[in-house]
């Protein structure tokens, strides 16, 4: 048996993350005002958007704060010679092996606000699935998408 | 063989059935629905329907007269197209699986459609030659799907051949579960002609002869299972009459159909995994179905893409059948099942919600409800027979994984053919060292994916290792 994959992904990728996760949770504010609103116009009980209010800043505290962190430190992969391991979750965690024979070609992903941060997402495409590094520095993306094709026509001559 | 060849005269007249089918709905609309009847108008629209016929007509014989075909430089050259004219080249080795069917216009002439399945992905990139003789089909199908080896092969081999017997059919029929899908179709069908049918005048007349609503209800009920079943044994065995599996060299061919007949090719080698599938009533008698997963089957399109290769085997016998017709593939004769601690998880899984459910009606519905306990026991059945049922077994380059749903599926695949191997563990599995594993195939032209809930992590690490291309270590 082996550890868990080394390699984690970029800091910047958490920053992105609670960007994200901000954007997310307007829409539990908007709920928000929306029942404050209606509150003051027919008049109705406080404790509803007490009880809204309180979701939201527990929505928002998922999804900024906790959720990011988690998936960072969960985040892991490794690119062997022959084989690699993708590792993520927040609650399950799942881990993937994908050997080098079965990818069939590796993609480059940027958003515009991965772009703003410099990072980049990885795409690696076997006959079945998809697996995808999120948030890697943009150098190492590169770097590691022309390494994974190599080292992929290499094990597809191989076989 | 460069010379471009045309298609059977007839495929015209199928293309023009075809065309006049999608004419079909707004022909009636117009004719049946068109409330203006006015003789001058109502000439009208029979002259509109005759142009449009006649028009399907000339394109129908047009779109033969365009669709030409040849094998060239290893590539299979089709150009077709009437007004827009296109050329389809496909090299041979894409070429996925060739599948003959024929409908019954083709039957009346002695003809076969012929389809091509390409790895190309999407279904623009299928070919489809919609007649031609049973000789030019059986030529395209050897040229087109021959390699290095199969051609000498396939004169000194033996033809190995299965033949679904008549008793088998029925007994598959009768057991196959569909009885829910034909109950659902009855079901909508009837709300559909509710208006028509006297639904309530016919209960008020039997009413005279049965007293008891109970019983009424309970006949009622029995005599449209009962019809549902038939219909759904019918469906079966309309669809799987004269089932054959036949053996070429490399190539499975898998032919049935009573009225419209099909024949499929299936290449061994692009055969992805095989899934022997048991339900209950079938498990009680031993017996099983197997059906292959392969890639690129767009044509037999079952709900779960794959293709039967068995209608009904015993359990005695599988191994057998599979060393001959899927060599590679055996049930091994045990599996390694699933730790004790599992068992609770499984349990719980399946009976958390519903006996919330039922605890909540029992505190309504004193002293009856109790009685709903009962529909407790088959869920501690259907838990346990999960659980028991979890299991893997590693054979050489084969893992086998069996689980169960309601119906007892065992999965056998190759390592080459598994595209990744997924370990899913929660917080709660990780304190018990439990896991799911999950593995991916691609079946059709999308992806498959099995698993096991629940087993431990240490069994999980040893396939894991298994299926790593490096073995034990290797360092960045």
């Amino acid at each position: 048996m082996r550890g868990e994959p080394k390699h984690r992904i970029s800091e910047r990728a958490l920053r992105v993350w609670r960007i994200d996760g901000m954007i997310s949770s307007c829409v539990y504010w908007l709920g928000f005002f929306v029942v404050l609103g209606l509150t003051f116009a027919f008049h109705w009980p406080y404790w509803i958007s007490m009880v809204t209010f309180v979701l939201s800043v527990f929505a928002t505290y998922l999804l900024v704060w906790l959720f990011p962190a988690l998936r960072w430190k969960r985040w892991r992969y490794d690119v062997h010679e022959h084989e690699i391991e993708v590792q993520h979750g927040i609650y399950v965690i799942k881990r993937t092996i994908i050997p080098m024979v079965r990818v069939q070609h590796v993609d480059m992903k940027q958003g515009p606000l991965l772009r703003k941060y410099r990072l980049a997402t990885i795409s690696i495409w076997t006959a079945a699935t998809v697996h995808e590094i999120p948030a890697l520095d943009v150098e190492e993306a590169e770097a590691l998408r022309d390494r994974i094709s190599v080292l992929a026509r290499m094990a597809d001559s191989d076989e | 063989m460069n010379k471009p060849r045309r298609l059977h005269p007839i495929a015209s007249l199928i293309y023009f059935i075809k065309m006049v089918r999608e004419w079909i709905i707004p022909f009636v609309v117009v004719l049946v629905f068109g409330k203006n009847n006015h003789p001058s108008f109502l000439g009208l629209k029979w002259v509109g329907v005759s142009i449009v016929l006649l028009m399907s007509l000339i394109v129908g014989i047009a779109s033969w007269y365009r669709f030409t075909y040849r094998i060239e430089q290893g590539e299979l050259r089709i150009e077709y197209g009437v007004f827009v004219r296109k050329r389809r080249y496909i090299p041979q080795e894409n070429i996925q699986a060739i599948h003959i069917s024929s409908g019954i216009v083709q039957r009346l002439f002695g003809l076969v459609k012929l389809q091509i399945e390409t790895a190309g992905g999407n279904q623009e990139a299928e070919a489809v030659l919609t007649a031609i003789t049973r000789e030019e089909a059986e030529r395209l199908r050897v040229l087109l799907l021959q390699d290095e080896f199969s051609v000498e092969k396939e004169s000194t081999e033996a033809l190995l051949c299965y033949k679904a017997a008549y008793k088998d059919l029925l007994i598959a029929a009768s057991t196959s579960g569909r009885l829910g899908i034909v109950l659902s179709a009855i079901g909508a069908l009837f709300s559909q002609f509710d208006e028509w049918i006297p639904y309530e005048a016919i209960f008020r007349k039997l009413r005279q002869f049965v007293h008891l609503d109970a019983v009424l209800l309970i006949v009622a009920a029995v005599v449209v299972v009962t019809l549902a079943w038939f219909i759904s044994i019918l469906i079966i065995v309309v669809k799987y009459r004269h089932f054959t599996v036949q053996r070429k060299g490399k190539d499975i061919i898998i032919s049935h159909g009573w009225l419209e007949k099909r024949q499929f090719t299936i290449p061994l080698a692009h055969i992805q995994a095989i899934r022997i599938s048991q339900n209950p009533v079938r498990e009680l008698f031993g017996y099983a179905a197997v059906y292959i997963e392969s890639a690129g089957s767009t044509f037999e399109k079952d709900a779960n893409y794959s293709t039967m290769l068995f209608p009904l085997v015993n359990m005695k016998d599988i191994n057998e059948r599979l060393e001959t017709f899927v060599p590679g593939y055996t049930i091994p004769f045990s599996f390694i099942s699933l730790p004790r601690r599992a068992l609770p998880r499984y349990l719980r899984r399946v009976m958390l919600f519903p006996a919330i459910c039922i605890f909540i009606i029992c505190y309504f519905f004193r002293p009856w409800g109790y009685a709903l306990l009962l529909a407790l026991l088959p869920l501690v059945w259907l838990g346990y027979a999960r659980y028991k049922d979890g299991g893997w077994n590693i054979a050489g380059c084969q893992l086998a994984l069996r689980y169960r749903l309601v119906t007892k599926i065992i999965v056998l695949l190759e390592k080459q053919r598994i595209q990744s191997l997924e370990r899913k563990q929660s917080i709660f599995q990780q304190q018990k060292k439990l896991a799911t594993v999950g593995v991916s195939i691609r079946s059709g032209l999308h992806s498959k994916r099995f698993s096991v809930i629940d087993m431990s992590e240490n069994d999980l690490c040893r396939i894991e290792d298994w299926y790593r291309p490096s073995g034990d270590i290797d360092e960045d």
